[in-house]
């Protein structure tokens, strides 16, 4: 057992014990190595389910507001995922003081859909750890390293925050990062438009990229808003364009990149690209990025008088 | 009747079957994914035991299809039935689980009093031809709900991996005509001993799990409805990617031209306004209801109205679900909550 | 409608086909205080300029949702063209400001989707400037007409099963009920 481990039953315990938060958000160990599973630990003595490896790769802040409606919750959060928190204090969607925050230092997790064309049987998996910044796997045939780039989540090998700007305690130590560029994305507009077409021909609008991100917590969605008609259910290429640009829109200047979208996509779709730039162009217009301060105003609800526009 | 393809002979078969079918077969694309994909001379399948991310319901049940349209015309409007006669199709690589599936989907849109003339008609002009899997992968279990080599033997022909060639077995007249083509020679006692061994090996259960079993237990109050709904997302992957389930809405839209579309459309009821009524109530308000339902219909509800057991252990909802609730561990925590001893058959 | 999970076209790109000449579809989205007078204005000066803008009137550019613009070229519009008051002359004091945070991001994000930034403008028009509405439209429709039709942004989902033959006369469905 690794001392992220220990450190995060131990802070459970002591929060359960001392009445001070109703329930524990974490990962328990999942199918295999490589996945882990949410778990909400209401009990001290069950704080011995929750566990830390780098198979947690669910975003537990989607958890956070639904959990905290009831009373304190505490929640282990990475980097990506304290941001997530961050964002919704920022929007009036959850107190400060009632989330306890067990952050962890994070050097990217798994994505167990990439380990079959990265050549690791997951059936055969026996164990999975990080130490040193380097990930080993067991198959059976003794630890061996494991290319990041090709089994970490897309999204963490652009991560820049790997410790959570947000904690009220913090587990381990993140090496420095080192952000790579995204270049799925062409550079011709043409290729580019060929690009999105081929990518959300693809789609089957499980509306799973939604569930799962954080951010999206409308009550009513505005594909559910039919009579209006802003996206039919129609599943064809144009509708599938229209929902996920509509709902890059809705995450500009609130996605903070967890990736999470990318990893549950059953199609493959390359939304963190999607996503990242959007984040990219916030940014360069002003000087913006999604839940890092949760002091700051929402980005597209405020303005300045200097704002880039059209001319007079 | 059986009869020996030599791998190398595959390409050959798949030439002279295109002259009589319209080929779909399981193909790699460039992420590594798998999917079925019409085959050609340059896109030849792959057999193995990786499952395809869409199911071959794609095939007779579309995501997204058109019922038929309204166009007024000038004064004298006209209903226009969508689709028409289909090509006659081969669907070649289907694994066990995959075939069973459409055994399920015939029991619910062909059986009965009523038959759905879409899926009829798409149905009616398919052959299938099953590819016995040469191992399970680590989410399979279909040899706990039921028996993969008597699934495979319900398509027009099944091939099993024997080394150096594919034995072909062929269970309906459809599937003897297919085996007529002049790449098949006789099979060897090895290659039928070798067929054997690989079967055997199917059969075994990786996990121990009686569906009648479960079907007894599934309960309307049990508490792995809380457990699992409390960490579920609520998305449709599961029931999407599920080859068994069926669930759609139908739509009407305007086209342009006064004309209107009424189609049907993919659904799940795993999505919060799946039950709502016009009135605004809702019967599943919460993921708790949805949770249930779903699981009880694919292993109680489904077996007492079609007398089928409507999961087929293919395991596309174990690795896909986004916050890994392994429907597998759901199902033994019921059979457990319910004092039965072990889930083994 | 045969071989393709979507229907054989938008309404925009059958009118079009039926004329034989491809002229540039624009979608004009007004603010009601300001540009929506100042194109009034230029038709009742009688300032000449192209029928190419189909004008959807809103009381303010903060009104102006990016969803709109994306269905816009979603459903086949070869440009789109938003307009509000200038900066500081709002009708509503401060919605043209948030206008401009959220439609300047969209004309980058536009190119990351790969619709050049030629097909989206973006522009301050008051209720006095006619003459301005006249030359913007002018201006935009001889540049869209130069870009050629926009090629849409999806590519249709081919069904697995193909219809060798389609039934053109119309029958009743058979339903077989035993």
């Amino acid at each position: 057992m690794n001392s992220h481990t220990e450190q995060i039953r131990a802070e459970a315990r002591r929060l359960l014990e001392s009445g001070e938060v109703s329930v524990v958000i974490g990962y328990a160990p999942g199918s295999t190595p490589a996945r882990a599973t949410p778990v909400f630990v209401r009990k001290p003595e069950d704080a011995e389910r929750l566990f830390w490896s780098p198979a947690c790769a669910s975003n537990l802040a989607l958890y956070v507001r639904e959990q905290a409606a009831r009373g304190k919750v505490a929640v282990v959060a990475k980097g990506c995922d304290a941001r997530s928190i961050v964002t919704l204090i920022q929007e009036k969607q959850l107190r400060r003081e009632d989330v306890h925050v067990i952050g962890v230092a994070c050097s990217g997790v798994v994505d167990a859909g990439r380990l079959a064309s990265a050549g690791v049987d997951e059936g055969k998996l026996k164990s999975l750890e990080a130490g040193g910044g380097a990930l080993v796997a067991d198959c059976g045939d003794g630890p061996a390293e494991l290319q990041r780039e090709a089994v970490l989540k897309r999204a963490c090998l652009f991560c820049d925050t790997p410790v959570p700007p947000l904690w009220d305690v913090v587990v381990g130590e993140a090496a420095a990062p080192s952000p790579a560029r995204d270049g799925v994305l062409p550079e011709d507009l043409d290729a580019r438009r060929e690009f999105w077409a081929e990518q959300f021909a693809k789609c089957v609008r499980c509306y799973a990229c939604r569930q799962v991100c954080p951010a999206c917590y409308c009550s009513e969605c505005f594909t559910d808003r039919l009579p209006v008609g802003w996206v039919s259910k129609r599943i064809a290429g144009p509708e599938n364009w229209m929902y996920h640009t509509t709902r890059a829109f809705h995450m500009a200047g609130r996605c903070v990149g967890c990736g999470e979208c990318e990893r549950v996509c059953p199609a493959g779709i390359p939304i963190q690209t999607l996503m990242r730039r959007m984040a990219e162009e916030v940014d360069g217009l002003f000087g913006y990025r999604a839940g890092m301060d949760p002091d700051a105003e929402p980005v597209l609800a405020t303005y300045r008088d200097d704002d880039d526009g059209p001319a007079g | 009747m059986d009869r020996l393809l030599p791998k190398a002979a595959l390409k050959d078969w798949l030439e002279w079957a295109s002259a009589r079918y319209h080929l779909l077969g399981p193909v790699e694309s460039e992420d590594g994914s798998r999917a079925f994909a019409p085959l050609s001379q340059d896109r030849l399948p792959v057999l193995d035991n990786r499952r395809s991310c869409l199911p071959p319901k794609e095939a007779v049940l579309p995501s997204c299809e058109t019922l038929f349209t309204f166009d007024p015309g000038d004064g004298e409007p006209r209903l226009l039935p969508a689709g028409g006669e289909f090509a006659p199709t081969l669907m070649l690589g289907m694994k066990p689980c995959d075939v069973r599936s459409l055994e399920v989907l015939d029991r619910v849109f062909l059986d009965g009093r009523f038959q759905d003339p879409y899926y009829a008609a798409r149905r009616g002009s398919l052959v299938t031809v099953a590819y016995v899997c040469e191992s399970k992968r680590w989410s399979c279990f279909c040899s706990s709900v039921g028996d993969p080599v008597e699934w495979s033997l319900a398509a027009d022909v099944a091939l099993t991996d024997v080394g150096d060639g594919y034995l072909a077995s062929a269970n309906t007249s459809a599937g003897e005509e297919l085996l007529g083509c002049p790449a098949f020679r006789e099979p060897s006692a090895d290659d039928l001993a070798r067929r054997d061994v690989v079967w055997n090996a199917l059969r075994e259960a990786a996990e121990p799990f009686d569906p009648e079993a479960v079907a007894a237990a599934v309960d309307w109050e049990e508490p792995a409805w809380d457990a699992v709904a409390e960490k579920c997302i609520g998305c449709g992957v599961c029931s999407f990617l599920c080859p068994t389930c069926t669930c759609f809405d139908i739509q009407d839209e305007t086209i342009g031209g006064g004309r209107v579309e009424r189609f049907r459309v993919r659904d799940t009821c795993q999505f919060c306004d799946f039950t709502k009524m016009g009135h605004g109530h809702n019967p599943r308000p919460s993921r708790r209801e949805r949770v249930r339902q779903r699981i009880s219909h694919k292993f109680k509800y489904i077996v007492r109205q079609c007398g089928i057991c409507g999961c087929v252990g293919c395991g596309r909802c174990v690795e896909l679900c986004p916050v890994n609730a392994d429907l597998r561990g759901v199902l033994s925590e019921i059979v457990k909550e319910n004092g039965c001893e072990s889930i083994s058959a | 409608m045969a071989d393709t999970q979507e229907y054989s076209g938008t309404a925009l790109t059958e009118a079009q086909s039926s004329s034989g000449d491809w002229e540039p579809r624009i979608l004009g989205i007004l603010c009601n205080w300001c540009s929506y007078a100042g194109a009034d204005l230029a038709g009742s000066a009688r300032l000449l300029h192209p029928p190419n803008v189909r004008i959807i009137r809103v009381p303010c550019s903060g009104r102006v949702d990016p969803q709109f613009v994306l269905k816009g070229f979603m459903r086949g519009f070869d440009g789109v063209l938003v307009s509000g008051c200038h900066p500081g002359d709002c009708h509503y004091a401060k919605g043209n400001y948030y206008a401009r945070r959220r439609l300047t991001l969209l004309t980058r994000f536009l190119e990351t989707m790969g619709i050049p930034r030629e097909r989206f403008q973006f522009q301050w028009v008051s209720a006095s400037e006619g003459a301005r509405w006249a030359e913007s439209v002018r201006e935009m429709t001889e540049r869209i007409r130069k870009l050629g039709p926009f090629q849409g942004v999806g590519r249709p989902v081919p069904l697995l099963i193909p219809v060798a033959a389609t039934r053109d006369e119309p029958r009743e469905l058979e339903v077989k009920a035993q």
